[in-house]
């Protein structure tokens, strides 16, 4: 699938150059005022007059996805597409959970007959994919994933086989959480948060240190050739955790669905793929255990995930 | 679109209707219409809902009531589809859908925090320990993809979609899939809130009907790819043909009043199973018994198939199960394909003149290969499922 846009709202801000100026000028620590420590997006990245006529009413999860989402399908260089053609498939943990909160304090204080219905409508976890569809006018399939371990790779998967099937020409991928005060108090009690701020990948004693945040990402994908140069996505494999049985899964291996699903090709485990004018690679090098019906061997990949999230092909 | 169908190898439910698929077809059967005042928490709202009267024990309250109906229905579904002892030759999927299971929502828990305690965090745990994919996936050991569908109250029914989708792409042999929800205080008050709840038993596509009921239950099928139920020597007439989904990019709880999302939803699920809608034998409905649901629906209906169409709202029975409806609504079209007739729509009794279609009043005989159900959803999400029953076996 190759990538035809990408939006990102984060702690450092919205859009694909915030993302780059925050890799080239290094970590910087949470900014004062989130809720306890964690990586907020800063409100100015959340302010769109362009796309604010359709979030209105949206509650900061929905503007988190919905903006990221415009970013994505709006990017330069991305294909005119039908919007009865295009889906969309939200990832969250938690969903819009201030905005459930929100709603329990209405029923604490005012009682369970006297709520407000625009807050319960907020409440729901599919909020943001609706008014993600509804900003960009897209007509296709619209789902939300939520789980807590892989959501968004699921995601990618199962937008590859929707476009494998025939079911979209492209696909609006992305994932979203937000950052709220009761979480902030659940974290403080259920995870060891560096409290100077620094997530230390990998260092692992005395146990790994975390601090929370929140954003959205979103990818369009389509096996349509690109000239975003953004690369594409060569394989998702979603693998098993220590105490788990190995979950192994070919991206696609039905005959029909491979024979209409071109533009997605096994490639090696590295996380980067060169850009859409790369010839794919041939689909004779799939190794054994994925062909169909054969289950990896136990323990062969560990249990990172190789997202194939690419670096930009002009560079 | 050119995949094929998959086989439906096992099918389990519990709602108000029934314990099982087989006490839930004998209420179809009685008619029995199982709606009360709500017993499972306080409340001062008074509208009838449909409550599961027994469901299994849950030992201090270490799962949560969703879960455990998942779960009942999951047991149904794969002991009939005999996963355990005729294992599929590939990765096992599941794919379930939910509204309740999804959200933090422990007002007990958020009350003390509220009020600046440090309450027990066993609420969060259970919630992080009860997202329906992920446990239904560990209790069973199942080693292909799992995702948990969010949807609002077509979660259940986009769930089986991803299924077909999962089965087409080779992600899997089988999947478990379908919804669940349990009854709770935070759907009642915001569907109390925005004034869709009636105060007696709802009466879908009727004339005077007053809003919806809410209801609580599991729906679940076990699909798989015809060559792997026919090599496991499991009957293969009962399929899912097609699965359709569009979103109406209108509102965030209303329908679009054209129904457009939910025809386009409806002709993708046609086309994916390759047939006419002359060839729909019968459709079993949302059928919410909203004033707006049942018009919007009634209209598309009517303009798709015909006002002739025999449809059925099956709410009567189980009142609306939210992320659970779609699972259960397979379930029920999927098995009244197979048994040859349709209950009566519950609460039905006068023709709306604004609706072209009116549902079944009576038990009704249907003959046909194939049937339709249909679901729509808060975020304007339309889906559709076509299912099948083939005259002969695969070989």
């Amino acid at each position: 699938m190759n990538i035809h846009g990408i939006g990102v709202v984060f702690a450092r801000g919205r859009g694909v150059p915030a993302l780059e100026r925050a890799l080239a000028e290094g970590w910087q620590p949470p900014a004062a005022g989130a809720p306890r420590l964690s990586y907020a997006v800063p409100p100015e990245a959340l302010a769109d007059r362009a796309a604010a006529p359709g979030l209105r009413r949206a509650d900061r999860f929905s503007r988190l996805a919905t903006l990221a989402a415009w970013d994505a399908l709006r990017a330069d260089g991305a294909p005119e597409l039908a919007p009865a053609r295009v889906g969309a498939i939200v990832a969250t943990a938690f969903g819009p959970h201030v905005t459930t909160f929100k709603f329990l304090d209405d029923i604490l204080s005012f009682g369970d007959a006297a709520v407000s219905p625009t807050t319960f409508s907020h409440s729901v976890h599919n909020a943001a994919a609706a008014y993600i569809a509804a900003a960009l006018g897209l007509r296709g399939p619209t789902l939300t994933v939520t789980q807590f371990a892989f959501a968004f790779h699921e995601a990618l998967r199962l937008a590859a086989a929707w476009i494998g099937e025939g079911r979209c020409d492209a696909v609006l991928v992305g994932a979203a959480d937000e950052m709220g005060g009761v979480l902030a108090r659940i974290a403080a009690r259920k995870l060891r948060v560096a409290a100077d701020g620094k997530i230390r990948p990998f260092a692992f004693a005395p146990s790994p240190a975390t601090v929370p945040g929140e954003g959205a990402a979103f990818l369009l994908l389509s096996p349509a050739p690109s000239g975003a140069g953004f690369g594409r996505i060569a394989d998702v494999t979603v693998g098993a955790g220590p105490r788990e049985r190995p979950r192994p899964a070919t991206l696609r291996s039905g005959a029909e669905c491979r024979r209409a699903a071109p533009s997605v090709a096994r490639r090696p485990p590295s996380c980067c793929a060169p850009s859409a004018s790369s010839p794919p690679p041939s689909p004779t090098k799939r190794p054994a255990w994925r062909s169909a019906g054969r289950r990896r061997p136990r323990g062969s990949s560990g249990w990172f995930v190789q997202n194939g999230i690419a670096s930009r092909g002009r560079e | 679109m050119n995949c094929a169908a998959a086989i439906i190898s096992g099918m389990g439910c519990v709602s108000a209707a029934g314990r099982n698929l087989a006490e839930t077809l004998a209420s179809f059967a009685a008619p029995h219409r199982n709606a009360g005042p709500t017993t499972l928490f306080e409340t001062p709202i008074r509208c009838p809902v449909f409550e599961v009267p027994t469901p299994p024990a849950n030992p201090a309250h270490r799962q949560s009531r969703t879960l455990l109906l998942a779960r009942q229905a999951v047991r149904e579904a794969v002991a009939q589809a005999r996963l355990d002892s005729r294992p599929p030759s590939g990765p096992i999927g599941v794919c379930l859908g939910t509204t309740v299971a999804c959200q933090l929502n422990d007002v007990d828990f958020y009350a003390a925090l509220r009020a600046g305690a440090e309450p027990s965090l066993a609420p969060v745990d259970r919630f992080l320990k009860g997202n329906p994919a992920e446990a239904v996936a560990a209790d069973l050991g199942a080693d292909g993809p799992r995702l948990t569908v969010a949807n609002a109250c077509s979660s259940g029914t986009d769930a089986i979609g991803v299924a077909l989708s999962w089965l087409n792409a080779g992600l899997c042999a089988a999947v478990i899939a379908g919804g669940a929800d349990e009854l709770n205080r935070i759907p009642l008050d915001g569907f109390h809130a925005l004034g869709v709840m009636s105060p007696a038993p709802c009466r879908p596509f009727d004339r005077d009907r007053r809003g919806l009921n809410l209801g609580e239950g599991a729906g679940v099928l076990v699909l798989e790819t015809p060559a792997g139920a026919a090599a496991r020597g499991m009957p293969t007439r009962l399929r899912l043909c097609g699965y359709g989904a569009a979103c109406d990019a209108y509102h965030l709880t209303a329908p679009r009043p054209d129904g457009s999302g939910l025809e386009a939803a409806i002709r993708v699920a046609l086309a994916q199973a390759g047939i006419a809608p002359a060839a729909i034998a019968f459709v079993n409905a949302h059928g919410t018994a909203t004033r707006d649901n049942d018009k919007v629906e009634g209209a598309v209906l009517g303009r798709v198939f015909g006002a002739e169409i025999v449809v059925l709202s099956t709410k009567g029975f189980t009142g609306h199960t939210l992320g659970a409806a779609g699972g259960l609504e397979a379930v029920f079209t999927a098995a009244a394909l197979r048994a040859g007739w349709i209950p009566a729509s519950a609460g039905f009794e006068n023709r709306d003149d604004e609706i072209p279609i009116a549902p079944v009043a009576a038990r009704t005989p249907v003959h046909g290969a194939y049937a339709l159900s249909t679901s729509l959803a808060f975020g304007g999400n339309n889906a559709a499922l076509v299912f099948g029953w083939e005259e002969q076996e695969l070989l």
